[in-house]
């Protein structure tokens, strides 16, 4: 271990706190022992830290906060059976419920319009192809609202241990770098009682939204997989490619054309 | 049930597996009087303003009444706690200024010295102090801010942001630093370069 690396390391522990029990960081420690000038510098470190975590303490919540935080709490423990009753005349509720019921069924057929698969593969009658379309449209649609990562990593290591703690192990081994684009994170996405591991890439220095996704979801959850009904794919602004592989379907999708032939990720 | 590597959920909570998801009022209570005031300075450092700081605390809590019931493990509460209010304060955001935000304040931001003078410093207005937190860019104030205020460890800080501990590591070196200069150079004009945030405070014993 380097002095760079020991300043590194000790800038995020306190003196006598449980960091001290990490073996990297109980090496740093021991270093700064060793090393006078490591040592000073650690000092006065530890001595600012503590300091500035003093002053900060100092600032104190209203004072009314903690019971407009309980009251709030109380009041949304009411049942709603509870808010007053309606003191429109009796003759003017069929005419009220009617419409709201009306307005409340138009909202769930524009509901159900806005979730039907929109490829034209799906009216072919094929139910593995029904499924497989009906996933990938609900799961572009989720990745084109993707409005924040569950979590950002560029260590494929970390993202595959991260999504193995949520139960959705990934059975691919996640790369650093596919078609180009670098990992940036991962996601877990629930869908028909299944979890779908999302993992995202982005091209170097781009910005903006990840531009390529891959999704893992078990076999079985798309009843019948048709081999014939996977491969290459082009959906609205998406293209996707589909295979099978160790149990899963994993689905690569990207917007625009993309020749993902034949189907697996294309790695580097 | 589903087997292999992924567990299976169902698909719509049934009115049994709705209640667990919440947690015994009295519980919710307890919390709040434990980590409300670490709760709230950790989002005034996220917002810089008491309204809303005071809001996402409120709204925190709200999430742990009705979904705290799923924290299996009562000594992370604390934890899920923080990492909800993160994502609560993510959550009111667009995200595309987001990635920009923060990519480009992470590739750009240089190192600066940290000279700042423990006896200056330690005469320092509380105000002032935190002030220069909140001028720290994000991505380095949140981390920084979790360290100073809550005492967590990196490891606990990692856990929140759902960030490697390098990462956190890094953050928190950068963050000091540019906190410590910020701090350098308002020391040196006898005042802080940017806008008061109107701060509360208390009286430290």
């Amino acid at each position: 271990m380097t002095t760079f690396e020991a300043r590194f390391i000790l800038t995020a522990v306190r003196a006598g706190q449980s960091d001290s029990s990490d073996p990297v960081v109980a090496e740093a420690l021991r270093l700064a022992a060793l090393d006078p000038e490591l040592g000073e510098w650690l000092d006065r470190s530890t001595a600012l830290d503590a300091v500035v975590s003093g002053k900060l303490r100092e600032i104190v919540p209203p004072a009314d906060l903690e019971s407009s935080i309980l009251a709030g709490l109380k009041v949304s423990r009411q049942p709603a059976s509870r808010r007053p009753a309606s003191r429109r005349p009796p003759s003017r509720r069929p005419l009220a419920y009617f419409l709201v019921a009306a307005a409340a069924l138009v909202m769930i057929g524009l509901v159900i319009y806005s979730v039907l698969p929109v490829s034209p593969q799906t009216s072919s009658g094929s139910p593995a192809r029904e499924s497989l379309a009906e996933f990938r449209s609900v799961m572009l649609r989720e990745i084109g609202e993707l409005e924040e990562l569950d979590y950002s990593s560029d260590d494929p290591r970390d993202v595959s241990a991260w999504l193995d703690e949520r139960g959705a192990t990934p059975v691919l081994e996640i790369p650093a770098s596919a078609d180009g684009h670098a990992l940036v994170g991962c996601k877990v996405i629930h869908w028909k009682g299944h979890r779908v591991s999302l993992v995202c890439f982005s091209r170097p220095g781009a910005g903006g939204p990840p531009g390529l996704h891959l999704l893992s979801i078990p076999a079985e959850a798309i009843k019948t997989f048709d081999e014939t009904a996977a491969s290459r794919h082009v959906e609205n602004d998406w293209t996707t490619t589909s295979w099978r592989e160790g149990g899963f379907i994993h689905v690569l999708a990207a917007r625009g054309e993309h020749d993902f032939s034949p189907p697996r990720l294309p790695l580097g | 049930m589903v087997a292999g590597p992924f567990r299976s959920m169902p698909d719509k909570p049934t009115p049994e597996s709705r209640d667990p998801m919440k947690m015994n009022p009295s519980l919710v209570e307890e919390l709040v009087s434990t980590h409300y005031a670490g709760l709230y300075r950790f989002a005034l450092s996220l917002s810089r303003n008491e309204a809303e700081a005071a809001d996402l605390t409120q709204q925190t809590y709200f999430q742990l009444a009705t979904r705290g019931g799923q924290i299996r493990d009562m000594t992370k509460a604390k934890s899920w706690l923080f990492t909800t209010m993160r994502r609560e304060f993510f959550a009111m955001r667009r995200q595309s200024v987001r990635y920009v935000a923060i990519n480009e304040r992470e590739q750009t931001l240089v190192e600066a010295p940290d000279d700042v003078e423990l006896e200056t410093l330690a005469k320092a207005d509380a105000e002032l102090v935190f002030e220069a937190l909140t001028q720290v860019p994000e991505v380095f104030r949140l981390p920084l801010a979790l360290f100073y205020l809550e005492d967590l460890s990196y490891r606990e800080i990692a856990e929140i942001l759902e960030v490697p501990v390098g990462t956190v590591m890094s953050r928190l070196s950068r963050g000091k630093s540019e906190m410590r200069s910020l701090l350098s150079a308002a020391f040196e004009r006898g005042e802080l370069p940017l806008n008061v945030v109107p701060l509360r405070r208390g009286i430290a014993q």
